[in-house]
């Protein structure tokens, strides 16, 4: 479709959504005559401006595949054939169906995504290069994430932070028996929708928290890998017939083996016996075959080390919680349709009944993936626990819904209980003692004189307010009142003006046939570095004029403004945008602030520290992370939120050393990189190799479960 | 009491001589690496029947080589220049490099050997080792060739990343590519052996084929009813543990708990594929080059080939235009040229792996069969090996004699693979106790380790802390650690010493030192067992 005859001939509206086909899981259940039926299922995806790849505002698919020396044709999505019967009908042996399926996939999951938070999305910036030089805005901006579905020959796909890059793999299946799959047959990746799903989540979340990357405590890496399978679950609940078909086989017992629960099941067929990849559910037991119900074991947690298992253990627990809000959906409906014992007769659900039960469960599913994906902004900008994400849902989930009536906040609190996730230091599990506090009144009043007022945050808030996100509509007041007080105002968009015209070229308007957000990120972008710019300098100006409050501002925002080696940064300023169940929306301002320090580890062990002092003063350094995370009403100016991890607490650096020194010295110190730790030797600090976090990790996975 | 009365070295002989009725075990202290020499008592006192489990050390280790040249001349001196038998647990550096590197010696005679004890993993003539050897082979082509291109690849940057030639650098750590370190006199030795294809042979598979050629006899072991008696030894008996037939317990490596997790050398890992893209050889052999074709994902029409000028002809514009802009020379930093072949680095740790459960794995026996005390020799046997020996039974003097037996009379354990976390079993699959947890407490355990040098190899942490933990409670801190970096163990004396609350158990340091620099260490420790009479 040439773009010269869509503007001349504007007679038909753009489309909202362009169809496409994937499938629901994997080709594997294209070989089951029960599964068959729901596995190929058409997508809706936002309608933008495809060019072949397909290339559009938020990724570029780029096929190529090095271990086979070639590459393959990029499709044409608005190939007139392709546009008139949704895309290509999925087939392994096509790879442009696979490039068709993974731009699906990652539209779909940016989708969920920006519905939640209420914002664009951005990639994480490219700040240094391949040489370790710091880049620039220009240079640093990164458009466009990049998927390449068939980068490696192996069991294994990964996000790059490096390449800001997908890559997926394929390989020969290890399957001995046939009924599990062809043996020797070609598995790949990139066509298992929980897969793609994982991997573009892990992108999403580096682009949202940069930090989660910094190993400081065993959740982190673990956050990573739980939030993505997270996403993965509750996604198949948006699939058409998927989950009807999976009710009526569980007869809507939803705590049944059933595919919902489980994760890549034939990429776990192909490389080890016994089913998924992931169950949050349960496994397959290797001496019978029989697929059992994992029950909760509230000691996992506590000797479970590996990133995958010890988010597993939070999949599962948000599972549970998911399990236990659907039977008190259900409950009535099942009641209804059994004459009032609740016990459903033998035999197919009725159809009717099925359907109900399908709603219930997607709109069950629908809001505790909101709720999570809204909690991201409600966590400590660094040291992310578990225990900070269950404050933050139990936080969100009561801004939301005031009155819990049907106790989801229960529900989930029991659930993490069950699997021994407890955040540290509070004092009981309660739903006010879990919930965020918020400010008291000195601190708002201390808060008050260190922010800027309110109409220079509420221009922050909504200046990169160009389009509204997918029926998103914001609250429309901005810009008028601005007038008054024009300084702070004057101030910062003597900035963004300045930074423009360094800029030159790239604030066009968007060309009347672009209907996707393209130059509005790039804005935002650039924007938000401004923005951050702009209010560094005003804390910082603004803690010298309260000097004589040094203390109660660094225990309050857990960073010291007038620290003179330790400089703070403002990480982030970002709109969100709280969507109520009535459909009311609320714009907060999010304000990141964080410092870190360079601290010296010492030596893994003792026979190191010996060796070194033999060969030259050799130390190790990690560094050690503070800030806090503000949520500010632009209308009022008051901070609703505040929540913190203190540079000068005493217990977090202790743990994280020890953090430190165990995971090195179990994974080596050839792992340092992993983990943020360089050696140091006279003085002079090891140059920072990037390397790649989420390749497999090599070893050290299973030694805590020894004994 | 004649204890001590024998196990005195006696001036003029430095002949190593067990009690009556015992043994003496000599364990050797190059470090990361195996070396054990076991004098159990002969047909006469001055006959005893040497045994030699393995003798090498690993490349990571400071100072290995001059070590075990140390070790080699200690072995000829304490023997008389005969060992009865040189068990050759598996096929890894630091168990054999000591063979290779003193080859001179083996062929001129210096030390003979009676029996080379081999798994039934080393036969020619058995399909599932023929089988087992054959993955091995292809992964270790593959490894080698992905680290040849990678090291091509940077060589051919001028500046090249610095995140490459740092991940280059970790997957090369993982495939001890020592093998390799005396290129010059390994083709010549193989080809004076009479091996085939002398070029491409390993340092390994040279060691192994000097001890083939140089023993009387040859045997390969299989687990199974029958205990081996020791030749020349009326005191003593072997039980072979494993490795194990079963194809699924080779290949398991690591603890699980419900979830059996095995991991195929072979195709998990997607070698298959793997290894036809990185050794990438033109292959006339049809059959080949069908193999070949099927790793590649899709039909030949569906390939393009933007980046070879010829080829680039058969683009459309469009396709060359859309290859340019998205993976030309603007944003290289996003291309993907390498890698794929990163995966080098965890096929060699799986080769590893898999390498270390074909160790055979020896339970030897003191005194009256199922009553004696008795030295477990697990070498590098990992998760798989160890479950394997669950259904063994042996009858003997109208005993059955099972594996639950022999752990809990277990008087010195060597511990499995310089005691990594995957190398000692104390649980089975069902979580029952099993392994280490049978041992009985008061055994004492030999450690062949060298922390520091561990510490520098990724994925090694040696001893691993729970483990050593737990050992240091079941032999109530009698631990002999070759790297002596725990101040807490006792250490023995110059002079025989009783071992702390360990009846009948001994042990010494000898005054050899490791090196030529003072203060090296001790060569070996001693440690002499003697059954109850």
């Amino acid at each position: 479709m040439s773009k010269g005859k869509s503007r001349n001939n504007r007679t038909v509206a753009t489309p909202v959504s362009r169809k496409l086909q994937i499938y629901a899981f994997d080709p594997s259940l294209d070989l089951d005559l029960a599964t068959a039926r729901v596995n190929q299922s058409t997508v809706y995806v936002r309608w933008e401006n495809v060019s072949e790849g397909p290339v559009g505002e938020y990724v570029e698919v780029v096929d190529v595949d090095p271990a086979s020396a070639c590459a393959y044709s990029p499709v044409d999505l608005n190939d007139p054939h392709l546009l008139s019967q949704d895309g290509l009908s999925p087939s392994e042996g096509n790879p442009q169906f696979h490039q068709q399926m993974v731009y699906a996939v990652a539209m779909k999951t940016i989708a969920n995504f920006e519905q939640a938070l209420g914002r664009h999305i951005h990639w994480s910036p490219r700040r240094q290069d391949e040489r370790g030089r710091w880049l620039g805005p220009e240079e640093s901006y990164v458009q466009r994430l990049r998927i390449y579905p068939h980068a490696l020959r192996a069991a294994n796909a990964y996000y790059s932070p490096e390449k800001k890059a997908l890559l997926f793999g394929y390989f020969n299946a290890a399957n001995a028996d046939p009924r599990e799959g062809l043996p020797g047959g070609m598995i790949f990746s990139c066509l298992s929708h929980d897969i793609v799903t994982h991997e573009m989540t892990h992108a999403i979340l580096d682009g949202i928290h940069r930090r989660l990357l910094e190993p400081s405590n065993p959740d982190v890496l673990a956050f990573h890998e739980a939030f993505a399978d997270l996403v993965a679950i509750f996604q198949h609940f948006t699939l058409p017939h998927v989950l009807e078909h999976q009710i009526q086989q569980t007869r809507g017992n939803l705590s049944t083996q059933n595919l919902l629960s489980q994760l890549a099941a034939q990429f776990g067929r192909a490389t080890k016996h016994g089913g998924a990849l992931r169950d949050a559910l349960g496994a397959v037991d290797p001496l019978t075959g029989h697929w059992e119900r994992r029950p909760a074991d509230p000691s996992a947690f506590s000797r479970t080390f590996e990133p995958h298992a010890r988010g597993a253990i939070l999949v599962a627990a948000l599972f549970d919680g998911f399990l236990a809000m659907y039977e008190s959906h259900t409950a009535d409906l099942l009641r209804i349709a059994s004459g009032g014992s609740g016990v459903l007769p033998d035999g197919a659900l009725h159809p009717d009944l099925v359907h109900r039960l399908a709603d219930e469960a997607r709109r069950v599913a629908q809001r505790l993936l909101r709720i999570c994906i809204r909690a991201l902004d409600y966590l400590p900008p660094v040291d992310v626990t578990f225990g900070d994400f269950l404050r933050a849902l139990i936080t969100i989930d009561s801004d939301l819904v005031p009155d819990d009536v049907r106790h989801y906040r229960v529900a989930l609190i029991r659930a993490f209980r069950d699997r021994g996730i407890f955040p540290r230091n509070v004092r009981t599990l309660a739903v006010e003692t879990l919930r965020w506090s918020g400010p008291t009144d000195n601190e708002k009043t201390l808060l008050h004189r260190l922010l800027p007022l309110p109409n220079v945050l509420r221009t922050i808030a909504y200046a990169s307010d160009y389009t509204s996100v997918d029926g998103i509509q914001n609250v429309s007041e901005s810009g008028g009142e601005a007038a008054a007080r024009m300084i702070e105002t004057d101030r910062m968009s003597h900035r963004l003006v300045k930074h423009y015209q360094e800029m030159g070229s790239i604030r066009q308007q968007p060309s009347e046939d672009q209907t996707g957000p393209e130059d509005v990120r790039r804005i935002e972008y650039f924007n938000e570095r401004q923005f951050a710019g702009y209010l560094h300098d005003y804390l910082y100006s603004k803690a010298r004029e309260l000097a004589s409050s040094r203390d109660e501002i660094r225990s309050l925002l857990g960073v010291d403004l007038l620290h003179e080696d330790l400089k703070f940064e403002v990480h982030a300023v970002r709109p969100t945008v709280r969507i109520y169940p009535d459909g009311r929306t609320k714009t907060e301002l999010l304000i990141l602030i964080t410092q870190r320090e360079t601290r010296s580890l010492g030596m893994a062990s003792a026979t190191a520290a010996a060796a070194a002092e033999a060969d030259g003063e050799q130390q190790l350094s990690y560094r050690f992370r503070g800030g806090c995370t503000l949520l500010v009403d632009p209308i009022s100016g008051e901070v609703s939120y505040c929540i913190v991890k203190r540079i000068s607490a005493d217990t977090r650096p202790t743990l994280q050393e020890a953090f430190l020194r165990q995971r090195l010295s179990i994974e080596g110190l050839g792992a340092r990189a992993r983990y943020h730790v360089w050696t140091v030797t006279d003085g002079q600090a090891e140059r920072r190799v990037p390397q790649e976090p989420f390749r497999l990790l090599h070893a050290g996975t299973a030694p805590e479960e020894w004994l | 009491m004649s204890n001590s009365e024998s196990t005195r070295s006696s001036p003029g002989s430095p002949r190593l001589r067990p009690p009556p009725g015992g043994v003496v075990i000599r364990m050797y202290r190059q470090g990361l690496g195996d070396c054990f020499l076991l004098a159990f008592a002969g047909e006469s006192r001055s006959t005893p029947c040497y045994v030699l489990v393995d003798c090498g050390a690993h490349f990571a280790q400071p100072g290995g080589r001059e070590t075990m040249a140390r070790v080699i001349d200690d072995l000829i001196e304490c023997t008389g220049g005969r060992i009865d038998i040189v068990v050759a647990t598996h096929e890894h550096t630091d168990h054999l490099s000591a063979f290779k590197h003193s080859a001179r010696r083996l062929l001129n005679g210096d030390l003979k050997i009676g029996q080379l004890w081999l798994a039934w993993t080393e036969r020619d003539d058995d399909e599932i080792a023929r089988q087992l050897r054959g993955e091995r082979v292809n992964a270790k082509e593959a490894i080698e060739a992905a680290i040849e291109r990678l090291k091509e690849g940077v060589k051919a940057d001028e500046a090249p990343s610095l995140m490459l030639s740092a991940r280059l650098a970790a997957a090369t750590q993982f495939f001890a590519i020592d093998d390799r370190e005396d290129d010059d006199t390994i083709p010549t030795l193989a080809s004076r052996l009479g091996l085939a294809d002398p070029e491409k042979v390993t340092g390994n598979e040279l060691a192994l084929a000097l001890l083939k050629a140089t023993a009387k006899e040859v045997r390969f072991l299989t687990p199974g009813n029958v205990s081996v008696p020791i030749p020349g030894s009326p005191t003593a008996r072997a039980y072979v543990l494993g490795p194990p037939r079963d194809m699924s317990l080779l290949r398991k490596f690591d603890p699980s708990r419900g979830d059996r997790h095995e991991t195929f050398l072979t195709s998990a890992i997607g070698l298959a594929s793997f290894a036809t893209a990185a050794v990438h050889t033109v292959d006339n052999d049809l059959a080949a080059r069908e193999r070949a074709e099927f790793c590649f994902p899709f039909d030949t029409r569906l390939r393009l080939n933007p980046f070879v000028e010829t080829e680039a002809d058969k683009l459309s514009p469009e396709q060359r235009k859309f290859f340019d802009q998205f993976y030309g020379s603007k944003d290289a930093w996003r291309r993907i040229d390498r890698d794929w072949l990163f995966a080098a680095g965890e096929l060699a740790l799986h080769l590893d792996r898999h390498t270390n459960n074909t160790s055979l794995a020896l339970a030897f026996e003191l005194g009256e069969p199922g009553e004696g005390p008795v030295l477990l020799f697990p070498a590098d046997a990992q998760v798989g090996n160890w479950l394997s020996w669950q259904g063994l039974t042996w009858k003997l003097a109208g005993r059955e004699i099972g594996i639950a037996d022999l752990l809990r009379r277990t008087a010195v354990y060597k511990v499995g693979h310089h005691a990594s976390h995957n190398a000692t079993l104390a649980r089975d699959e069902t979580g029952a106790e099993y392994g280490l947890r049978l041992v009985q407490d008061g055994v004492v355990a030999l450690i062949p380790v060298d922390q520091a040098a561990a510490e520098k190899l990724p994925g090694w942490e040696m001893p691993y802390e729970n483990l050593y933990e737990f050992l240091k409670q079941k032999t109530r801190g009698n631990i002999l650690r070759s790297d002596d970096a725990d101040r807490d163990l006792p250490m023995p004396r110059i002079q025989w010493s009783d071992v702390p609350g360990v009846p009948r158990a001994r042990w010494r340091r000898s005054q050899k030192q490791k090196s030529e620099k003072s203060g090296s260490g001790p060569l070996y420790y001693d440690l002499s067992i003697t059954p109850e009479s």
